[in-house]
């Protein structure tokens, strides 16, 4: 009971009673977990896209676990996967990638202090952005006089570059699927909402989860528990129909002796 | 309801359970001082804190920019003082050369002071910064403010002001920009008129190595390029001090932003303490009583486990 209660919080199952009294274990979606004595294993691997899969594999047969229907734990930790972690991690590197981009467009109009360079739309990239990693970092090897911050070349102290990168912060980032349009200096705060308030909802999820559960094994006890009061009533009181017994019986035995003792 | 023996063990351990949650959730509080430990834990002030903070970063950033360009403005201020000085010498001078006692000798000495004054205002105007960019050029950093023509290889007039009247702007504020750069683009008007006298005050010879020739101040020639350059030595000093007096107010505006910022910030940071900082004395009072109540239930549970009737059989 106990094993099956801590394998039905990793996932959702069903049990089936067998007629010699042993236990069939299965996953809800019907792939068997437990047969009489055989049991199944189950694996998780990563695909190329860096999603995992899980797969069950019983005797000689193997199955691929469609995600959304396993509940428990394992269901829990799918879902998070998916529906939160997924979102959160697309939609910072989205963020850093618009981040890269818009700066990087406004610097290719500009440039910098270096007088060789006055060929228009040469202005180097501060940003990278590598969408393998999903990282952004500084473009190697660059020195302040590639910092494209002029609108012409023939007047390096120019800053009118320098000012509209300032001024992306008040522009909106249309890339971020998660959030729609949003300003530049506010779509992290959001992301941090968005975490924060399915957060909460999960922990009060689990809070009334908690609370059903403790009343389900409450009135489970109550029905097939053992209160150790009721039994030493009942335990007094089979004593004494068992102590008024054996007092009938020994009566009953001194008449039949008494009466055989009148006849002999 | 039927209550089994074994329920008793499960409310116990049931009631530890949250009743240590609570007591690590306030101990967590009282030890960072903050009400939230997680942004999950009231997702609505977590927000309002995170968009306080990228408020103060800002304000930090044009803080460190007003005193950046506060530096500036005083080397500005400085250099043209001292160019000032140099046109008020200038002027002296000329008012003692236009006295028509001073003799040809006399006249002739002045020339070189004259010359020397000028280039000092020609090196002071062409001044470059630690990163050996020109201060005075507007935006062309990298050309001279005034060129003169160079000549057998000496730099001599007609002087040119080859920089631009552009301004450089720092972002001081939101939206707000300050312009941060001085040009002198009236100053080569200048230099030439010095050089106009300089030359006037000492002829060159009319043959290389010969006496050089006689100069008169009452000659009405000297005496208009005199006149000229006084004129223009007195409108110098007047174009000058109006740039020092922009700079002083720039300065002042300065000053203003910086009060400005400084007070935003201040009540930002009053607000984020309002939202975010804990309440000591309620929390040291929540964890007194999840205490007691951690407590009662041991001892009740104590007392409770110890009722049996087989005691009593």
């Amino acid at each position: 009971d106990r094993k099956i209660d801590s394998l039905s919080s990793l996932v959702n199952v069903q049990v089936t009673d067998q007629a010699d009294g042993s236990r069939n274990v299965t996953l809800r979606t019907g792939q068997p977990l437990v047969m009489g004595s055989t049991a199944a294993t189950v694996s998780v691997t990563t695909n190329p896209d860096s999603s995992q899969t899980l797969k069950l594999k019983f005797a000689t047969e193997t199955f691929t676990l469609t995600t959304g229907s396993l509940g428990g734990q394992i269901g829990g930790l799918d879902d998070y996967e998916r529906n939160t972690l997924d979102v959160m991690s697309t939609s910072i590197s989205q963020v850093a990638q618009g981040i890269t981009d818009s700066v990087n467009t406004a610097l290719a109009a500009g440039y910098g202090t270096d007088p060789t360079v006055t060929t228009p739309g040469s202005g180097k990239p501060l940003f990278q952005y590598n969408p393998t990693t999903r990282q952004m970092s500084i473009t190697p090897n660059l020195v302040t006089k590639d910092l494209a911050f002029s609108s012409n070349p023939a007047t390096p102290g120019d800053s009118s570059v320098l000012q509209t990168i300032i001024g992306l912060q008040k522009q909106p980032l249309t890339n971020v699927t998660a959030l729609g349009s949003v300003l530049l200096g506010d779509a992290y705060t959001q992301l941090m909402g968005r975490v924060a308030t399915s957060s909460q909802q999960n922990n009060a999820s689990l809070g009334t989860a908690e609370t059903v559960r403790t009343q389900t094994q409450a009135d489970w006890k109550s029905t097939s528990g053992v209160n150790q009061d009721e039994e030493a009533v009942n335990l007094i009181q089979y004593q004494q129909m068992y102590n008024a017994n054996m007092k009938v019986i020994a009566v009953a035995n001194q008449l039949f002796d008494s009466t055989l003792a009148i006849l002999t | 309801m039927r209550i089994s023996s074994t329920q008793y063990q499960n409310t116990m351990s049931s009631a530890l359970q949250s009743a240590q949650s609570n007591v690590e959730m306030t101990l967590e509080q009282m030890a960072s001082g903050q009400k939230l430990r997680l942004p999950s834990d009231d997702p609505g002030t977590a927000v309002r804190l995170g968009r306080l903070s990228r408020e103060e970063a800002s304000l930090d950033q044009y803080l460190s920019n007003i005193s950046a360009m506060r530096t500036r403005l005083q080397q500005n201020e400085t250099l043209m003082d001292g160019m000032v000085n140099d046109v008020m010498q200038a002027r002296d001078l000329m008012v003692w050369a236009s006295d028509g006692a001073n003799t040809s000798d006399d006249v002739k000495a002045m020339s070189s002071t004259v010359a020397n004054l000028r280039d000092s205002l020609l090196y002071s105007a062409n001044t470059k910064d630690q990163e050996g960019r020109y201060v005075f050029s507007g935006t062309a950093t990298a050309t001279k403010a005034i060129t003169g023509v160079v000549v057998n290889g000496v730099e001599g007039a007609p002087y040119t002001f080859t920089g631009n009247t552009d301004e450089q702007k720092v972002v001081v504020g939101a939206d707000v920009t300050q312009t941060t750069n001085v040009n002198l683009h009236d100053i080569a008007a200048l230099l030439n008129q010095l050089d106009a006298v300089a030359k006037a005050l000492s002829p060159a010879p009319a043959t290389p190595g010969g006496p050089s020739p006689e100069v008169s101040v009452n000659d009405p020639a000297t005496r208009a390029t005199l006149k000229a350059g006084l004129d223009g030595l007195d409108s110098a000093l007047d174009y000058l001090n109006g740039k020092i007096a922009t700079q002083g107010g720039a300065q002042n505006t300065l000053d203003t932003l910086q009060s400005n910022h400084e007070n935003v910030s201040l009540s930002n940071k009053q607000a984020a303490l309002t939202l975010g900082a804990l309440d000591y004395g309620d929390a040291a009072i929540k964890l007194q009583s999840y205490s007691t109540a951690l407590e009662a239930t041991q001892k009740a549970y104590a007392k409770v486990s110890g009722l049996s009737l087989f005691d009593v059989l």
